[in-house]
């Protein structure tokens, strides 16, 4: 399965989803508009077998030829059962934007989707990255900074390691190189931000 | 404030009073640089606390705002790698592999515990847009890539948008890659996955 985000110029933005029984031969089964450039994008296999989509979308306002502000900024998760249609499953408030989204289906009861950065630090958009905490049952979503805000960084990657801790790999742009966190303790995560 | 209120007016400290008991037995001179000196101590020790008060409120007031206190956890640099958009995977054998973009391309690095990573080895050279790295049922690793262009026809600059896969065992050597998609678009971003019925 494969999502792209694409653009084909101004109105015309869309997320396609695809599908390959070998790997080789793809076939499009679903389209998704979006309202503004959908930048980040992160497709998931969920708890029950359907598929979760998330999406950054946004578009730099330019004014004169420079740009200005950020419009519209907002995550939103998707859910389907087959790829074609797809329902909305949550949205994240117009706070934070992150070009970069990752999305991954803990062992817990949580989505956990990393963002690259927020925009209430508009010009400077790339302090995080952020975590946000989705809860499976009631879809409640809590944000979490996990790095020093004095730390510009952004791109994360998260997984959660085969003995339950979480792992982001993101852009330190502090120093302008690959960063990880080899290793965020799951229960101390949670604990550290109730 | 309250504090240096009290200190001007009601001078109760021991050895404050036995100071100005002393100062009462000696010249002049003496009293009066003595005076001098606890006059300024009088003025020094309430401003640093009226400032660390302030100091505090500021924090508190502003501290939400910048998330002051909230918690950070160990970061280690990986191998000084100058690169964006690493995408991270655990494989099944408990390894670890970042694949990543340079100004020349795509990259990926190994690690066995996550703190420690193998040289960087270039998978793909060119200019990649995006990228997404998966480990497929089988145990290799497929890297789905995205790429465009501008072509010009009949004048009209339109962009031409390219997806990409490569697959390797080891992580150390590439299949050429396969084009999957190409459209009159350009591509931000992709994401792939390998569902559990293995499609």
């Amino acid at each position: 399965m494969l999502a792209c985000s694409t653009y084909a110029g101004s109105g015309n933005n869309t997320i396609e989803i695809r599908y390959s029984l070998d790997g080789l031969s793809w076939t499009v089964i679903g389209s998704i508009p979006t309202e503004y450039n959908p930048y980040g994008i992160s497709l998931i296999e969920g708890a029950d077998d359907n598929l979760m989509l998330a999406v950054s979308e946004g578009s730099w306002v330019i004014s004169q030829g420079s740009t200005t502000a950020f419009q519209g900024p907002l995550i939103r998760l998707l859910n389907s059962t087959d790829g074609g249609t797809w329902d909305s499953y949550a949205t994240i408030s117009a706070s934070f934007w992150g070009s970069n989204v990752c999305l991954i289906h803990t062992k817990a009861e949580y989505y956990v989707l990393s963002l690259s950065s927020d925009a209430s630090n508009f010009p400077y958009p790339y302090q995080g990255p952020v975590i946000i905490l989705i809860s499976m049952s009631n879809h409640n979503m809590t944000r979490m900074q996990i790095t020093s805000v004095n730390r510009k960084s952004a791109s994360p990657s998260v997984i959660q390691r085969q003995n339950g801790s979480l792992m982001v790999a993101f852009e330190d742009r502090s120093n302008n190189r690959i960063a990880v966190m080899p290793s965020i303790e799951w229960s101390a995560f949670l604990k550290s931000h109730q | 404030m309250i504090c240096y209120l009290l200190s001007v007016t009601r001078p109760n400290n021991k050895r404050l009073r036995k100071n100005i008991i002393a100062s009462s037995a000696s010249s002049p001179g003496d009293r009066e640089k003595r005076e001098s000196r606890w006059g300024l101590l009088a003025l020094v020790v309430p401003g640093l606390l009226f400032f660390s008060v302030l100091g505090s409120v500021w924090i508190w007031m502003f501290g939400t705002m910048l998330d002051v206190g909230q918690p950070s956890f160990p970061i280690t640099s990986v191998n000084n790698i100058q690169g964006q958009e690493p995408s991270l995977i655990q494989c099944y054998d408990g390894s670890f592999m970042i694949a990543f973009k340079t100004s020349q391309g795509l990259s990926v690095t190994v690690s066995a515990n996550g703190s420690e990573w193998s040289p960087v080895r270039m998978v793909i050279k060119g200019s990649i847009s995006s990228h997404s790295l998966v480990q497929l049922r089988d145990g290799s690793v497929m890297l789905a890539f995205s790429s465009y262009e501008v072509v010009t026809e009949s004048g009209i600059p339109r962009p031409v948008g390219h997806v990409d896969v490569s697959k390797s065992k080891d992580g150390v050597s590439w299949c050429q890659p396969v084009n999957i998609v190409t459209g009159p678009f350009a591509v931000y971003h992709i994401s792939l996955l390998q569902l559990r019925n293995g499609s």
